[in-house]
């Protein structure tokens, strides 16, 4: 029965997530307006023919934005979660693998990052480094970083036990060689889950961080920073909330239909 | 038991330990020089030079970490770059609001968060089930900060129930829509694990026994399933911590509550480092403690753990 659900949640995911990608790499040419065009004529329009999403209180154009927002969000997160699963992976699976020292080292720096709420970590980056997409990029792949590893520690740990592993090892095969082509391929699904559900949770990250004001930086616009500006009118122009809000619920909602739906699909021992 | 207490509480030490380096490395990579940050590059070289001593930048960084952290152990987290308070000071007048805060939402989300999740598996498969689920699925997916703000204008903005923003006199008043929004924000993981935990229990075979015998299904549920599911559940508070902590800064934020998380996004912001280092180990502090807490809590609860 869940691997009958798992297929449509997946398919739905993939659905969303293509929709924002769509909107993040076809941006400029299905906006009507440039992002940051002016127009104080038009200042604060409700959501109408010429304006889908209304204007902003410089007369910008929402719809726009949203779409470029995504390009923005969109970009941040993924390479926030591209820097976690490298480091994850290759921490988690020396630590499994080679056990000993190594793996009480990558550990104890585990629990010292999970010992932090990852948006207090997030922010704390954000008040040294400075606001902006480095730190953005630097703090959201810290606090993404350990979930994985502990995740791929646990898999290795389990199939280094395993008979082929010992078989590759009687013929001669090196410690890398075992890793890259006999340990790794074996935790490529439950990888694949977690970095799907992963982009999600940086989507929510990044976004809470820009609307903290301490993530994107104006003029450039992600959802997050869109909802904090949008905040000062919310009597007179809720739309400038809502719009941005919802775009960043369709892309988390994406992520963990997709994530979700690959884990009954793949991994039968998590379903329930 | 005591015993068992202490050795929890000698072992979040070193993690203690490490928070506090890890909070003091962050002053330690700001780029430049946080004394021009302080006072601009166009102040002469002497009130740079007494600047940096009296702040000890002129002392090697172990130094400086210790006389830090020695400082911080007696309850001196320094004074705030900007307002020139202590910032110790700053931060306990602020406890009183996020602790309030936090309490409201962690009750709302105790009752709602564990009563829809067993109500959710107890209907394992039914449709009430699959609506409940699917209510999560979307719920999990929009930022508490967009939830707080759609709360603000519908309650404040529209209805006009409610206060929107600030302390106002204190009341409690103040603290329905920041708390109602925060704890159904936690209501979702709690219910999604909590369902999770039930539906593991319900397939035992003590539950189809007290079936087979005749209970009825709701001393089933929640006389044998739920007070089994508690010991997990009590884990999963662990989880919703962070949730807590995270989101009651979010909440503060939007809501222009002057709590913790408030001042923290602030001095932040203001790049007020002081401050900053102070609401970080103190937020951090609380919350491995109260990790550690949980964790006793699983053990008291448990009589495997306790007893073995």
């Amino acid at each position: 029965m869940a691997r009958a659900a798992g297929l449509p949640m997946a398919v739905a995911g993939a659905l969303l997530l293509t929709l924002v990608a769509l909107a993040a790499v076809a941006g400029p040419w299905l906006a009507p307006a440039h992002p940051d065009e002016l127009s104080l004529a038009e200042s604060l329009r409700p959501p109408g023919p010429g304006h889908p999403f209304g204007t902003d209180y410089f007369g910008r154009d929402v719809f726009s934005r949203v779409l470029y927002g995504a390009r923005v969000s969109l970009a941040i997160s993924l390479s926030a979660q591209l820097i976690a699963l490298v480091v994850g992976v290759a921490l988690g699976a020396a630590a499994g693998y080679f056990g000993g020292w190594v793996d009480g080292a990558v550990m104890r720096l585990v629990d010292v990052v999970m010992a932090f709420p990852d948006l207090l970590l997030a922010i704390g980056i954000a008040a040294s480094l400075g606001p902006g997409v480095p730190s953005v990029l630097l703090a959201l792949g810290l606090v993404g970083w350990p979930g994985l590893c502990r995740l791929v520690r646990g898999e290795v740990l389990a199939l280094k036990e395993r008979d082929f592993i010992d078989a590759a090892r009687a013929i001669g095969a090196g410690d890398l060689w075992i890793l890259r082509r006999h340990v790794l391929p074996n935790v490529a699904a439950p990888i694949l889950i977690a970095t799907t559900l992963g982009v999600g949770s940086r989507i929510l990250q990044e976004a809470s961080l820009s609307f903290l004001g301490l993530g994107v930086q104006p003029p450039a616009a992600s959802w997050g920073s869109m909802v904090h500006h949008g905040l000062r009118w919310l009597s007179r122009a809720p739309w400038l909330v809502i719009f941005p809000g919802l775009a960043i619920a369709v892309a988390v909602l994406g992520s963990n239909l997709l994530g979700d739906g690959l884990r009954d699909i793949l991994d039968p021992r998590l379903r329930d | 038991m005591l015993a068992l207490a202490l050795r929890r509480l000698a072992g979040s030490i070193p993690v203690l330990l490490a928070v506090s380096v890890v909070t003091f490395t962050l002053l330690y990579i700001v780029p430049g020089d946080p004394v021009t940050a302080l006072v601009g590059d166009r102040a002469s070289p002497e009130t740079i030079a007494n600047l940096r001593r009296e702040l000890g930048l002129d002392l090697p960084v172990h130094e400086r970490y210790l006389a830090w952290l020695k400082r911080a152990l007696s309850g001196d987290l320094g004074r705030s770059w900007v307002t020139g308070r202590p910032v110790a000071r700053s931060i306990v007048a602020r406890v009183p609001v996020t602790a309030r805060l936090a309490l409201t939402a962690f009750l709302v989300s105790s009752v709602v968060g564990l009563g829809v999740g067993v109500y959710s598996a107890s209907r394992h498969g039914r449709p009430a089930d699959h609506v409940v689920r699917l209510t999560l699925l979307l719920a999990g997916a929009v930022p508490v900060f967009v939830a707080a703000t759609v709360a603000m204008y519908v309650f404040g903005v529209r209805l006009r129930v409610l206060p929107v923003s600030g302390l106002g006199d204190g009341s409690l008043r103040h603290f329905i829509l920041p708390g109602l929004v925060l704890g159904v924000y936690l209501s979702i993981f709690q219910a999604r694990m909590t369902r999770s935990v039930m539906l593991e229990i319900i397939r035992q075979d003590y539950i189809r026994t007290a079936r087979a015998k005749g209970l009825p299904e709701r001393v089933v549920i929640w006389r044998h399933a739920f007070r089994n599911a508690l010991v997990s559940v009590i884990t999963l508070l662990g989880g919703s911590l962070s949730n807590l902590l995270v989101g009651s800064v979010l909440t503060e934020t939007i809501f222009n509550l002057p709590g913790i998380g408030r001042f923290t996004v602030d001095a932040a912001y203001a790049r007020d480092f002081p401050a900053v280092m102070g609401c970080f180990l103190f937020q951090s502090v609380v919350f491995v403690l109260a990790n550690t807490l949980v964790d006793l809590g699983y053990a008291l609860a448990d009589p495997r753990v306790r007893l073995g």
